[in-house]
């Protein structure tokens, strides 16, 4: 009995060991399939791109730990990296202000916002100066952060997602699906905005910071800027800054870049002035996405209109 | 057989300085038309297999072989330059890769070639040590150039002035070696390579200063208000492109203004190719498009002619020196007619001393041709070079 067992042990065994080596060619043969590697240089960049192209790409976003990806500076061994890339994701409109230092190839960067010069703002603010044998010459930027106007966020969307599929065509069907989803989601988001109802009339509208162009533009929110940080401290100076601003029989709303301080804030409900939070998505948000924000964002100027 | 060899032989060792100059006489006469169209055929296999490996040149109107030899060869660029924007422009039509040549500056007697890293794919240029250029103001140099300037990765190099006259007018530009190419035999161990932008650094198009906005030393600016200010000459720009000043470099009004010597093309396909070529030739303005291939072919058509005329010099005079060494040849059987006698009278036979002369003139001729051989070869090995050194 013992002796049948122990044969009936060594067959079972040997069936096993057989099943193994039929299996092993096929286990080979799945390997891995080789990821295009795709850089990005900014947040809403790097959301698309993910949303795009998913699990087919080896996304990389070398500043994603910046709050403001816009004042990345890349190093000389990131560059290198990035010349081994398939394709670079840009954003344009001035936001990579390093890209004239650098050696790229011309061939592996996708402006995201090329073909759509003539609707970009300029920056509000210029600078001229002279020096040596050049003569007087100004410094005149334009806005870069595009995307809080989300028809430009879509177009934007759009030019990655042809990116995608000219360096990964075997995915196109896979990327234009994902692309068709999030144009989707980012449209209906786009038809909110535009349901917006600020009468300037009543309400006055003050920007910590001069980064709002788009969102103004786009969604009739306009409003002057100042060059304030959540951080600041309030004291008499901005009071009188916004004694100056704000206009007398308007509601007025501060809109920050993120939460204020609480003196800054319960500064402001003293002169009447409401602050709320519209976060332009500089970086990389925590625990949220980038339509999260935008959504966020969007109850936030609801108030406002209600 | 042996006998008849030792005996002339020795007379030729005997005689050696008489034997040499007509060893080496002969020699000459055979080298030259020999050697020629030997260092002719490898010059022109050489110039053609660059020139067939670049397939399309853009530049501005003028002298077609000055642009292919300035995009080939790295020339000084005797042609005036087209503005980046045509680089633009091919980018968008899409038809192939432009790759942008600035030749315009030099690193003492090297060429220094503006460029992208789409060109080191192009000529297929491995590294030897080091990486390729990745921010402005680093550079990848040839293997030769490295030699000659005696530097290697980590160190600098520095721009000289384009000119004699132009002290002021180029900028003197310490650049960091970051790379070193392998031996390729080909221009490209010549050069200083580094990105087109950097070669905009140097002309002045781009520079770096101290941010006028936050300067506080009055004697830098001449006015300053919240808009515009105006710097004083005590301003001066930065000499080298460090990671604390690199971002204080900025390029003054569109860079699509600014120059490009020469650009590649590698057009996608064979229609590509065509499409762009008649969209040149139908252009009415200061551009044009060449194939280099067909630029040189002319050059080397006109190397062959003169080699042609050259060669026929050569066999006219050869056939003149080998009568007259013929001539001297017999002449000298006339003058050792005493010996031939004496050789009779100890009984040598008329076969014999026939078989000594003529063994005589073989072994000169013999040594003569495998000198000329010799010196073929070493034409062939160290001529093309020097070719390449008058040329450019």
């Amino acid at each position: 009995m013992k002796k049948t067992s122990l044969i009936l042990a060594f067959l079972i065994c040997l069936v096993s060991c057989k099943d193994k080596e039929k299996e092993s060619p096929q286990e080979e043969s799945k390997q891995p399939e080789e990821q295009p590697v795709v850089y990005v240089s900014n947040y809403p960049l790097y959301y698309f791109a993910d949303k795009i192209g998913g699990e087919a790409i080896d996304l990389k976003f070398p500043a994603s730990e910046e709050t403001d990806p816009s004042g990345w500076v890349p190093g000389a061994e990131q560059i290198v990296e990035m010349q081994e890339a398939d394709l670079i994701l840009l954003n344009g409109a001035t936001f990579e202000k390093w890209l004239t230092n650098v050696s790229l190839n011309d061939e592996d960067m996708v402006n995201s916002t090329a073909g759509l010069e003539d609707k970009m703002l300029p920056l509000g603010e210029k600078f001229t100066h002279s020096h040596g044998e050049g003569g007087e010459h100004t410094h005149e930027g334009t806005a870069s952060i595009t995307w809080l106007d989300l028809e430009l966020a879509i177009a934007q969307a759009e030019k990655v997602n042809e990116a995608l599929k000219n360096t990964a065509p075997e995915k196109s069907e896979e990327f234009q699906a994902n692309f068709e989803q999030l144009k989707n989601n980012l449209t209906e988001l786009h038809q909110n905005y535009q349901d917006l109802e600020i009468d300037p009339e009543k309400v006055q509208l003050i920007y910590s910071h001069p980064v709002y162009q788009y969102l103004q533009d786009a969604y009739r929110l306009k409003g002057e800027s100042l060059h304030w940080e959540p951080s600041d401290e309030w004291n008499h100076d901005k009071k009188h800054e916004i004694e100056h601003l704000a206009k007398k029989g308007q509601k007025t709303y501060l809109i920050w870049e993120d939460e204020p301080s609480k003196a800054m804030k319960d500064g402001l409900e003293e002169m009447g002035v409401t602050s709320i939070v519209v976060n332009p998505l500089f970086g990389q948000p925590e625990n949220l996405d980038f339509q999260e924000v935008v959504f966020k964002n969007l109850q936030s100027l609801q108030k406002i209109s209600e | 057989m042996n006998n008849s060899f030792y005996i002339a032989w020795r007379y030729l060792q005997f005689h050696w300085g008489k034997t040499l100059l007509l060893i080496l006489s002969i020699a000459l006469v055979v080298f030259i038309p020999l050697g020629l169209n030997y260092l002719v055929n490898k010059g022109s296999e050489d110039l053609m297999d660059r020139a067939e490996k670049t397939p399309l040149i853009v530049g501005a109107k003028g002298s077609e072989t000055e642009l292919s030899l300035s995009a080939l060869y790295f020339n000084k660029p005797k042609n005036d330059a087209v503005e980046f924007r045509e680089v633009e422009s091919i980018k968008e039509q899409d038809l192939g890769i432009p790759i942008p040549l600035n030749i315009e500056y030099q690193v003492k007697e090297q060429p220094i070639v503006g460029t992208t890293s789409a060109y080191f794919e192009f000529r297929n240029l491995e590294l030897k040590e080091g990486r390729k250029m990745a921010i402005l103001g680093e550079c990848v140099l040839g293997v030769n150039t490295a030699k000659k300037l005696n530097a290697e990765v980590g160190g600098s190099v520095i721009s000289s002035p384009s000119g004699a006259f132009d002290v002021a007018g180029s900028f003197p530009l310490k650049m960091t070696v970051v790379g070193i190419l392998e031996e390729t035999g080909t221009p490209d161990d010549e050069a200083v390579f580094t990105d087109i932008k950097t070669t905009w650094v140097i002309s002045g198009k781009a520079h770096g200063h101290q941010d006028l906005q936050q300067v506080v030393n009055d004697t830098l600016l001449l006015n300053k208000n919240e808009n515009r200010a105006v710097a004083s000459p005590a301003v001066l720009s930065y000499t080298e492109i460090t990671p604390e000043n690199i971002n204080s470099f900025h390029f003054h009004d569109d860079p699509g203004d600014y120059p490009v010597n020469a650009i590649i093309v590698v057009p996608n396909d064979r229609k590509s190719a065509l499409m762009l070529r008649g969209r040149y030739e139908n252009n009415q303005n200061s551009v044009q498009m060449l194939v280099p291939e067909e630029v040189i072919s002319e050059l080397v058509d006109t190397m062959i002619s003169i080699r042609d005329l050259l060669i026929l010099a050569g066999v006219i005079i050869g056939i003149a020196c080998l009568a007259i060494l013929a001539f001297v040849f017999a002449l000298s059987i006339k003058l050792r007619k005493a010996e031939i006698t004496t050789m009779k009278h100890i009984g040598a036979s008329r076969n014999f001393v026939s078989s000594v002369l003529g063994i005589e003139i073989g072994i000169v001729l013999i040594l003569a041709i495998i000198l000329s051989g010799i010196l073929t070869l070493t034409m062939g090995n160290y001529g093309i070079p020097l070719i390449e050194k008058l040329i450019s």
